[in-house]
């Protein structure tokens, strides 16, 4: 398993959609940094700081320009390391003699989504780090009130965000070939935003059929939820927003324990559904 | 017995993959396993290597159930047109194999030494495979399939890519391997190779056996006989078409087939008694290809 895990570390790290990815990163960052430096340059000319209203500002820079846009780009990154990572060694027949080795198929998958998942959450973890140094560097008035504590379980949630799309495309890459697969697992990607976005409208809305909906598509990707999750563990202390806010008066909503619970059994569930999916596949 | 199968078969939905092949292969010996393309060779392969599971019928390796993740610790096998993660140096790959085949640090670095000594890949290791010819990579595939000291080698068209003197040098691995007692099962249809290297074989056709049986009998130990005689009369023709009615006779030369090679006497005796001038008389033993292709034509006439 730790042999099929340290091999697929390495193939993620060749592609060259990596070298992409990092250069996304590159860019990503320094126009946040440039967000940064323009907003506090503001503030301070205003002398603004304090009020509500900065407070506001800030806290979009932190969740939505920072958090909500890098949790986009970890699971992109790891969207296109694992969309092929069985379906395509499948495809090209380099699988033929690696498991026909003496390790067993569900050593395969697990030692593919250990690799993978090790890479993915080091990049979140890189990601998340970067942000909040940004903001802390700049002096986000925001950064001073956040407890080091909801930081580290924000962290935890954000980490785990991109250890859940990894599941389901491990799934996807076993049932599916690699195309298949790159549409089913961003499909429902998407589907997790609009479903988030719904629950909320929703609830502003009191409209209980799109609350409804909202969470049957989260139950299918429960990916926002978890972005939720993490970005009220960071906020919870100040107040958090949200960045598809389309009423003053709407708030994020901390996702319900249950949720939560279903989130964590996501997880182990599709794993051993990629497992039972392959464990009998034939592979011709 | 070191494989055996029982009525192995697989369907692939209702297409036939291959059908009731019964065969048992001995310590020892290298047992070829022929056929026309899409035959059902790689098929077979695959069910004993793990990577299909059979329809029906039952198949033991190294007298453990097929799908034994243990047993494969044993067990080498070198896919047809063997692919390779091609950003990996020949290193790479040797080390990622000898990981999956848990051999401890110290006996692979040892172990890698050795099968790239094998192979004659010493001092290419450290270039990408990427870069490697086909033979070469063709002969690093072989040499992870050698790394665990395999009792049982699965070489599924291992020459295919390679040159004469690449063949010699596989032909020359299996042999040795057979002296260490090791088995090799090899599918192929390069049938001179096999007619030299194969101890058994079993010809399959369209998913079944045609044909089963030690090398001599499969080449049914007839033989083709040459003869370069002149001054030849229609007597001692027809005495000699009492041996093989279908005889050839043009330009003196007469090409006809005998059941053992002491028939050569009688014939020679037979054409100078009766006043023919004998130049030359050469038996051949019938190749495996002429075997395999009346075996093959035969069954699609049938």
């Amino acid at each position: 398993m730790i042999a099929i895990a340290a091999a697929s570390f390495k193939e993620a790290l060749r592609k060259k959609l990596f070298i992409l990815v990092a250069a996304l990163t590159l860019i990503y960052l320094i126009l946040f940094g440039t967000i940064n430096y323009f907003v506090i340059r503001d503030i301070s000319r205003e002398g603004t700081q304090n009020t509500l209203n900065t407070i506001e500002v800030a806290s979009t820079i932190v969740s939505f320009q920072g958090l909500y846009f890098s949790s986009m780009l970890v699971a992109f990154l790891t969207i296109i390391v694992s969309i092929g990572s069985i379906s395509s060694e499948i495809e090209s027949g380099v699988i033929h003699s690696i498991i026909t080795r003496p390790i067993k198929r569900s050593s395969y998958i697990l030692g593919k989504y250990l690799g993978m998942g090790v890479l993915s959450v080091s990049y979140a973890i890189f990601l998340f780090a970067a942000i909040i140094s940004i903001c802390a560097i700049f002096q986000l008035p925001i950064v001073k009130t956040l407890e080091p504590l909801s930081v580290m379980k924000g962290l935890l949630f954000f980490a785990l965000e991109p250890l859940a799309i990894l599941a389901l495309s491990i799934f996807g890459s076993a049932a599916f070939k690699t195309l298949s697969n790159g549409i089913f697992v961003v499909s429902i990607y998407i589907l997790g935003l609009i479903g988030g976005v719904m629950e909320q409208i929703g609830s502003v809305l009191n409209n209980q059929s799109l609350v409804s909906w909202g969470i049957i598509s989260s139950l299918i990707s429960p990916f926002d939820i978890i972005y939720r999750q993490m970005l009220s563990s960071i906020l919870s202390n100040i107040g958090v927003t949200n960045p598809f806010m389309v009423a003053s008066e709407m708030t994020n909503t901390a996702p319900s324990t249950w949720m939560l619970i279903y989130t964590f059994a996501y997880i182990p569930g599709l794993v051993i559904l990629a497992i039972r999916k392959f464990r009998l596949k034939d592979i011709s | 017995m070191v494989i055996e199968t029982e009525n192995l078969t697989k369907y692939y939905g209702n297409k036939i993959g291959c059908r009731d092949i019964t065969i048992s292969v001995g310590k020892g010996e290298i047992f070829g396993f022929l056929g026309p393309n899409g035959a059902g060779k790689s098929t077979f392969i695959k069910m004993l290597v793990g990577l299909l599971f059979p329809t029906s019928g039952k198949a033991f390796v190294l007298g453990k159930p097929v799908g034994d993740v243990d047993v494969r610790k044993k067990i080498g096998y070198l896919p047809e047109n063997f692919k390779y993660q091609d950003w990996m140096t020949g290193e790479d790959l040797l080390s990622f194999h000898a990981s999956l085949y848990k051999l401890d640090k110290k006996n692979a670095a040892a172990k890698m030494e050795e099968v790239l000594d094998i192979v004659k890949l010493k001092g290419h290791e450290r270039y990408r495979i990427g870069t490697y010819s086909k033979g070469m990579q063709q002969r690093i595939g072989l040499a992870c399939a050698l790394l665990p000291d395999p009792d049982l080698l699965f070489l599924d068209e291992p020459t295919s890519a390679l040159d004469p003197v690449g063949r010699k040098e596989v032909r020359d691995i299996m042999t040795k391997l057979r002296s260490m007692g090791k088995t090799v099962l090899l599918n192929s249809h390069l049938l001179s190779e096999v007619e030299i290297v194969c101890d058994s074989a079993v010809i399959i056709n369209k998913g079944s056996v045609i044909k089963r049986g030690k090398m001599e009998d499969i080449l049914e130990s007839k033989l083709i006989l040459e003869i370069h005689a002149e001054d030849l009369n229609s007597e001692v023709l027809n005495k000699l078409r009492d041996f093989d009615p279908g005889l050839t006779y043009s330009n003196n030369m007469i090409n006809m087939e005998i059941k053992d090679k002491d028939a050569t006497h009688h014939i020679a005796s037979i054409i100078i008694n009766g006043g023919g001038k004998l130049f030359e008389l050469s038996p051949r033993r019938v190749s495996l290809e002429n075997v395999f292709i009346n075996l093959v034509e035969g069954g699609e006439q049938r």
